[in-house]
């Protein structure tokens, strides 16, 4: 019972820290650009705003764009019951399968980019062709880490591969999981479509990506697409940071632990969003087709990782 | 074994009334499909003599051991579906001769039937021959269509490249064994030199029917022009028969195969698969993405089957038979997702009158369940959960990752990034599903045709329908297929499969349970509980209003539907990183030189051109070059050099018999 109890608590947590994510990098960033910024709660209100207005939708729309924003917000809530935060019990333990994770990922990336074409509009269309690009790039380099940590462990099931991380195996091969974590850190920059990949701040048609899909949404639609990309960069960077700051998992029951935990987690997640927007602060957005190079080189970086492994 | 020949044999006697044959031959194949199940369960494998031939050791001899009944389950499912679909179909296309498409359709069933129950070289020939040239006439059955002849022409010209292979390779097994029976050469201990040209044989022969790169050329060529029924059995069954074949010789017939032999099947795999789908993302023809589709699938097929031989040589049998799982799985998914989705093309065919994706549009309205059960097929294809083609993915890159058990340096280093080729494979596959099913079924009609278009018929929706709902059930229950597979893992590698890939009930696993295990059952179910539980939050707490308007269309008050995206503006990010591989020619071609400053009227023009067939063309090139010259060398028209001809052959063939008489 007491793990059930811990497995939706790490469910919620990660739920609703999601868009704090969002919120800690905009902060920042308007702090470097020296203005004062936002809250960093601004996101949740957005949301909430988003839900009480109405939807418009366009007359071409067909039940593809009722439907897709729950299935791409759907997606990473249940990938959120997959991953282990500061315990090893999660609530969809019976399936944390990394290779379905990133399955399943792409199943919404798969309804967004439908979304987009389904408004007949030219943007739509756009963005779509633009992030399935994007995302395919990104998936050789990804696989290639994920396959790096499964053979370290030995498994391909999410929580194994935190606990062997835990027990120190991060030290055992040090060179290989640096390369590993730089290749990562490629893959969640364009998964989660920020600065220098795809610029969410902007509403440009000569460099939008992920905004260019959801230009058409609108009322609880954008809301739920919002929710599911704030979601999927939570799932992102928790993936990284229990693989290469493997503090904070513990195995004890006990309130402390837990409370300590979920408090570890936060500054965890809080440090990784203040580091992505000093990135993002320090590089100007790439030129579309520079993309593939950059995918490019996270490949190879992962692809050093295996190798260096190997060694 | 009466059973079998009736199920097998009596569709084609009723081929006078096509309605009837495509009904008895639905019937007959679900029969099929039970009496199949049936003994596969009871481990009863019968075998007996079709009829008895002439010819000493060339008889008709048919075994139903566990691979072959496997391969009837398969391909009696597809003809089942399919010939469902065939009654409205055959008479709303309204072909010509209908009596005679019948006849081929059902005859075509039968050989494939018989292709995968031959257990003799002859008699496998034989209706090998039968089963590729009934395909060639359906290819060729609008003969009129410069398209189809040009199309058939290659098919067969192709496929008889492959049997002159097959061939050699039967012949290699006959003078080592002294027989054509497939008893006698049942793991065969060969020579390493002959073993290696069987391999090589078999490989080029059955590669060549499966599509497999880089003799993949007439696929792309053939399946499109076919009738979409016959197009749904090419690339879903017929193509399968070359599987059958590969795992019939690599792990029944040869013995001891060294690694590299399946290091290279790995390798062809893997570049079949992400060419193949990298060629079909570039295509807006809708069957021809389709065939492209066929080619990584069948990438996808021999990276299974490349693992399993290479657990297979290092005497893995466990992990040899999670490997062939996952092949043989693939196998039958992609029989039953490429046929639902090259009928689900047939369908918008038959009512938009193209192929071209960029004349469909918005079809989602028009043709609901249609565009519904493609969406269940591109879904599959793109494998992911929880649907069918996602279960036997993930158990191909389980079977990749355990490769890491083979001690060899190369293996263990090249694996993993063949493991990243699947993985670009299955995105690019996503991309081009998104392509598809964006371009065609949504947003508004982009031409007359497809405004008129309306749903299709009955048993059209239900054929597709069956198929759509084996993806859904296989992938939720894989464990169906995984029974169905372990009597062929005990018969080749005697490991009962099941009791390792599927130990606990509702989970797949590798076989150490720990290593890696996913229930698509219970993702499905947290899915829909998810779903269910933020539509009813949304509902109780969101603003459930919604506006209907027109798209905004940046002030333009003209409706202009060639505004929407288009296929060839969705790839061209991928053609133009991807240069080198596609060399692409774009670029924008006036159409009317009159109104040369007002409105004048534009083409654009995208083309991609597939690097292998320029190579064909250019082998095909220098043949003809070297022939002609030839040709001018020796008949140069001189009346007395072909009378020396004559007289030296004369001489040539005197001096023969004489050495003959000695």
């Amino acid at each position: 019972m007491a793990d059930f109890l811990i497995a939706i608590l790490q469910f919620i947590l990660i739920i609703t820290i999601a868009p704090l994510i969002s919120g800690i990098i905009h902060k920042t960033k308007s702090l470097l650009r020296g203005s004062k910024g936002a809250s960093i709660f601004q996101p949740y209100y957005n949301i909430l705003k988003l839900f009480q207005k109405e939807v418009v939708l366009s007359k071409d729309a067909s039940w593809i764009s009722i439907i897709a924003p729950y299935i791409v917000a759907a997606v990473p809530i249940v990938l959120a019951g997959f991953l282990p935060v500061f315990n090893s019990h999660t609530l969809f333990s019976f399936n944390s399968d990394i290779i379905a994770l990133v399955y399943t990922l792409a199943l919404g990336t798969f309804f967004l980019a439908l979304y987009g074409f389904d408004q007949a509009s030219s943007f739509g269309g756009l963005g779509s062709s633009r992030e399935m690009m994007v995302a395919s790039l990104a998936e050789p380099a990804l696989m290639m880490v994920i396959f790096t940590f499964a053979l370290q462990s030995n498994s391909t099931n999410i929580s194994t591969i935190f606990e062997h991380m835990h027990k120190g195996e991060f030290l055992q091969f040090p060179v290989s999981s640096i390369f590993a974590l730089m290749a990562l850190y490629f893959v969640i920059i364009a998964e989660s479509g920020r600065i220098p990949i795809d610029n969410p701040e902007t509403h440009l048609e000569l460099t939008m990506i992920h905004e260019a899909m959801i230009l058409d949404a609108s009322g609880r639609s954008l809301a739920l697409l919002e929710i599911g990309s704030f979601i999927k960069t939570a799932i992102f960077l928790t993936l990284f940071s229990n693989i290469f700051i493997p503090f904070g998992l513990y195995e004890a029951n006990s309130f402390l632990a837990i409370f300590l935990g979920i408090l570890i987690y936060i500054i965890k997640m809080s440090l990784l969003a203040v580091i992505i927007a000093i990135g993002e602060m320090s590089l100007a957005k790439l030129r579309y087709f520079r993309i593939p190079d950059a995918m490019m080189f996270g490949f190879v970086l992962s692809l050093i990782s295996m190798i260096v492994y190997r060694l | 074994m009466d059973f079998f020949i009736i199920f097998t044999l009596l569709p084609i006697l009723f081929f006078a009334k096509p309605r009837v044959a495509f009904i008895v031959q639905t019937l007959s194949s679900l029969s099929l499909i039970v009496f199949s199940i049936i003994h596969l369960i009871n481990h009863d494998y019968l075998t007996f003599i079709l009829f008895n031939s002439l010819i000493n050791g060339a008889d008709f001899p048919i075994r139903l051991d566990a691979l072959s009944l496997l391969f009837v389950i398969i391909i009696s499912t597809i003809s089942a579906a399919v010939s469902i679909y065939s009654i409205n179909y055959l008479y709303d296309e309204d072909y010509h001769h209908k009596r005679l498409f019948a006849f081929i359709y059902t005859t075509f069933i039968a050989s494939l039937i018989f292709v995968v129950t031959s257990f003799n070289a002859i008699s496998f020939l034989i209706f090998w021959e039968i089963m590729s040239v009934l395909s060639f006439f359906m290819v060729i059955y609008s003969y009129k269509n410069e398209e189809n002849k040009k199309g058939g022409f290659i098919y067969l010209f192709m496929t008889h490249l492959g049997t002159a292979f097959i061939t050699l390779a039967f012949i290699l097994m006959y003078k080592n064994s002294g027989s054509f029976d497939f008893n006698d050469w049942i793991h065969l201990s060969l020579s390493n030199t002959t073993k290696f040209w069987v391999f090589l044989f078999v490989l080029i022969g059955f590669g060549t029917k499966a599509g497999m790169f880089p003799i993949h050329v007439w696929l792309p060529k053939a399946h499109p022009v076919a009738p979409s029924n016959i197009s749904a059995l090419m690339s879903g069954v017929m193509i399968k028969t070359a599987i059958y074949m590969f795992v019939r010789f690599y792990f029944y017939f040869l013995n001891d195969i060294p690694w590299w032999y399946g290091f290279i099947v790995l390798i062809i795999g893997s570049f079949s698969a992400l060419f193949g789908v990298m060629y079909a993302l570039a295509q807006h023809d809708l069957k021809k993405l389709l065939a492209y589709h066929s080619i990584e699938n069948i990438g996808i097929i021999m990276m299974g089957l490349g693992s399993a031989m290479l657990f297979f040589y290092a005497k893995l049998n466990i992990l040899a038979a999670f490997a062939l799982l996952a092949a043989l799985f693939h196998t039958y998914n992609h029989a039953i997702f490429k046929s639902l989705l090259f009928l689900g093309a047939g369908a918008t065919l038959l009512k938009t009158h193209t192929k071209d994706m960029e004349k469909y549009g918005g079809l989602i309205k028009l043709m609901p369940f249609t565009t519904l059960f493609f969406l269940i097929g591109s879904i599959s294809i793109s494998a992911l959960p929880p649907f069918n083609g996602f279960v036997s993915e993930w158990l191909t890159y389980q079977s990749l990752l355990l490769n890491n058990n083979i001690n060899i340096e190369l293996v263990k280093i090249f694996v993993p990034i063949f493991a990243s080729m699947l993985a670009l494979t299955g995105a690019f596959a996503a991309a081009c599903f998104v392509k598809v099913i964006g371009v065609s079924f949504l947003g508004k009609p982009k031409s007359q045709n497809s405004k008129k278009a309306s749903e299709v018929r009955f048993y059209m929706l239900f054929g597709m329908g069956i198929l759509a709902s084996l993806c859904i059930l296989f992938g939720l229950f894989p464990n169906i297929v995984i029974k169905m597979v372990s009597p062929v893992s005990m018969l080749l590698l005697n490991v009962n499969i099941a009791s390792f890939a599927s130990s606990k009930s509702l989970f797949i696993s590798t076989p150490n349970f720990s290593f890696g295990h996913i229930t698509t059952l219970g993702l499905a179910l947290s899915f829909i509980a998810v779903l269910a539980i933020l539509y009813l939050l949304v509902k109780k707490f969101a603003n459930t209003q919604t506006r209907i308007t027109p798209t905004w269309a940046c002030g333009q008050i003209k409706e202009n539907v060639n505004a929407q995206y288009s296929a060839s503006g969705f790839s061209q990010p991928v053609r133009r990183v991807f240069a080198f591989f596609y060399n692409p020619k774009e670029g924008v071609k006036k159409v009317e030189q009159k109104s040369k400053y007002f409105f004048p009227k534009k083409d654009y023009i995208a083309t991609t051109t597939d690097g292998i067939e320029t190579l064909y063309q250019l082998i095909s090139k220098a043949i003809i070059n070297i022939s002609d010259y030839l040709l001018k060398k020796i008949e140069n028209g001189s009346i007395h050099i072909y009378l020396l001809y004559i007289f030296l052959t004369s001489i040539a063939f005197l001096i023969y018999a004489i050495q003959g008489d000695f």
